[in-house]
């Protein structure tokens, strides 16, 4: 039965939403690249064109081999890989968290740089995760430490070492990523790496979730009835020996947010949804301010129809010097939290080409910018590249979907670092994906699936793929 | 939920910046990803154990490929005498003298009555006569003889479609 899609996202320059709703039959014909009827034909093309005016007119998982002791670096394995012409001073301002990183590991350290790093020519060739493994002895499978350290630290910009290489290798390795402006802003996040966890700093037993419910709009009280609701209410079950505080909907605001992103009441976890703000291909604002948090300032879609302004949004600059970050790991649901992709994969099936929605790949400025900050960075910082997905949480006539959530807090509660608590967000991901790789394979020889399963199939798909770690996938919950 | 506790948040003691003399990260001449890759990949390698399989795959195509170029030559050649029907017929008083060639009787042999049907329905006939009048003996044995022709055809032209539909099947993908 087909069924209306509704994506999460906001267009800063218009306030509508960055990808009109859309029909589930319409959006399967997208992703096969078939369209049945002249109907379904007209109605892809009207739907596209809706959307391309919106993007340019404005402008236990198992994952190591067994025995791997996830908490212990000598036994799991830390590396580092740079791109291959790495700059220098970046190396020297991280080298702090080098040499901490080395004392853990042991012999099973490793640094790639120069030629063992990570090859590119800008625009040409980029090389994919299968050929970097397979140029350092390491084959699918689980993870040999002693081959290639489980935990991964990508030091560079996506235009250096792309979202996809970080994602298809996060799927068995246990990946983060770092990329600054300034060997400062490294210096700043090595020194709060080590500061935080050499001292064994308490930020106390404190999580917050934060859940933006705008007026008249369905994403985000989707979101925060079927996600931050339930969410909070499993965690303060589970860990009774935490504080959990949570703000729905109407606390839900800008100066609530700075409250606890830097504010007096930050957490030690902090979890977000909400819209994350987009900006048409090159607009002044897009580097600095997409992903941005948009907050329950925003009256909603009915209510507002002009351009969204800073005063509805926590940008990057809404941190202030004087902030206190220290030691957070936050998670941010949101579209474009983590960053933005170049080229938008949305359109390559139904129109055998990829829109550009930015003038480059770039990681969004607000987790950069608490990673980095002067008083001491946070530590982690988890979001979605591209747009993000209700079908994250909600799956069609099965209901709300919250046991990759919960099952990856209590893991980083419990004391797991970042990258092994959010395996569960990648074996979801290689579920999805081979599930929808096998239907893909069955429609090609005659099998009908029903339009909103397929849609649902492939959202999923891409929404599960592009959670990412920023910062060190070895930093903890510092409770 | 627990009891709300007061804590003081922790600062970081973030040493102050070395000198960071940034390096020349001018892009040097790309790497290219060494050709550790054979050029068979791993992956399609059997060990061996389909070789003699492959062999004897190999082999039988080469002779169904030859089988089934000699039956459409056949075929075609039988479709283009199934294009028309031709029956002639002869008479002689010294069977002995009459002799074959070419397809056709010569010697003692006299043809006496000819009928050729083209495969659009066109008709030629020449009919015998003794004396000003239609030979009807001899009329009535050709005239059964093209009965009989008529039919062969009919047959020769169901084996025909029947080996073509075959010859289709064998190069169709089966669902």
């Amino acid at each position: 039965m087909s069924e209306e899609l509704v994506f999460n996202g906001i267009d800063a320059t218009t306030g509508n939403y960055l990808v009109p709703p859309v029909d589930s039959d319409v959006m399967a014909a997208a992703i096969t690249g078939e369209t049945h009827n002249a109907e379904e034909d007209a109605a892809l093309k009207r739907w596209w064109q809706a959307y391309a005016d919106t993007n340019s007119q404005k402008q236990e998982h198992f994952v190591a081999k067994e025995g791997t002791n996830y908490k212990d670096l000598a036994s799991a394995g830390w590396g580092v890989i740079f791109p291959y012409n790495i700059d220098p001073a970046i190396v020297k301002a991280l080298q702090p968290l080098l040499d901490w990183r080395k004392s853990q590991a042991g012999k099973l350290y490793k640094e790639y740089s120069g030629p063992e790093g990570y090859r590119f020519k800008p625009g040409e060739m980029y090389e994919s995760k299968d050929e970097w493994l397979t140029r350092h002895g390491a084959g699918p499978g689980p993870v040999d430490p002693e081959v290639v350290p489980y935990y991964v630290l990508l030091v560079g910009d996506p235009e250096q070492i792309p979202y996809r290489f970080q994602t298809q290798l996060d799927v068995q390795y246990a990946v983060g990523r770092i990329y600054f402006d300034k060997p400062e802003d490294y210096w700043n996040y090595a020194n709060s790496v080590v500061n935080a966890e050499k001292k064994n700093i308490s930020l106390g037993k404190k999580a917050a979730f934060f859940g933006v419910a705008n007026s008249d709009d369905a994403a985000t009280n989707l979101s925060a009835n079927q996600l931050i609701k339930p969410l909070s209410d499993s965690v303060s079950k589970d860990q009774s020996s935490w504080e959990i505080v949570a703000t729905i909907g109407e606390g839900a605001t800008k100066a609530g947010l700075k409250n606890v992103l830097g504010g007096d009441d930050t957490p030690a976890l902090l979890f977000t949804a909400s819209h994350g703000m987009g900006f048409p291909n090159g607009n002044e604002h897009q580097l600095l301010d997409q992903g941005a948090l948009l907050c329950q300032d925003w009256p909603g879609p009915k209510n507002w129809h002009n351009p969204i302004g800073k005063d509805f949004y926590f940008a990057a600059d809404d941190l202030a010097d004087d902030a206190n970050v220290f030691g957070l790991v936050a998670f941010f649901f949101a579209c474009y939290g983590a960053g933005t992709p170049k080229m938008d994969e949305f359109s390559k099936q139904a129109f055998k080409q990829r829109a550009e929605i930015a003038p480059k790949n770039f990681i969004a400025r607000l987790p950069q910018r608490m990673l980095s900050h002067p008083k001491g960075g946070a530590l982690a910082a988890v979001g979605h590249v591209e747009r993000a997905w209700g079908y994250s949480f909600s799956w069609g006539k099965a209901g709300t979907q919250l046991t990759v959530f919960q099952s990856a807090l209590k893991r980083l509660f419990d004391g797991y670092p970042i990258g092994y608590a959010f395996e569960y967000f990648n074996g979801r991901y290689a579920e999805l994906s081979a599930d929808l790789s096998s239907t893909l394979e069955e429609i090609e020889f005659g099998k009908q699936v029903a339009p909103a399963d397929l849609a649902g199939m492939w959202t999923a798909n891409n929404d599960a793929r592009n959670y990412v770690v920023l910062g060190d996938p070895f930093a903890k919950l510092m409770a | 939920m627990a009891n709300k506790k007061s804590t003081q948040r922790p600062t970081a003691d973030i040493p102050a910046a070395p000198d960071f003399q940034s390096a020349d990260s001018t892009t040097p001449s790309v790497p290219a990803p060494a050709a550790s890759t054979p050029s068979v990949p791993a992956s399609d390698v059997d060990y061996g154990m389909l070789d003699s399989l492959r062999t004897g795959q190999a082999n039988v195509t080469e002779a169904m490929q030859k089988f089934v170029q000699k039956l459409g030559d056949y075929l075609s050649s039988a479709l283009d005498d199934a294009t028309s029907l031709e029956v002639r017929t002869y008479v002689s008083e010294d069977i002995n003298g009459v002799t074959y060639e070419k397809g056709q009787f010569s010697g003692n042999a006299r043809l006496r009555a000819m009928t050729r049907v083209n495969i659009d329905g066109d008709s030629l006939v020449c009919v015998p006569e003794t004396d000003g009048e239609v030979d009807t003996a001899v009329w009535q044995i050709h005239m059964d003889m093209v009965r009989q022709a008529h039919e062969s055809r009919a047959e020769l032209m169901k084996t025909i479609v029947s080996a073509a539909s075959s010859l289709t099947n064998l190069f169709t993908p089966k669902a």
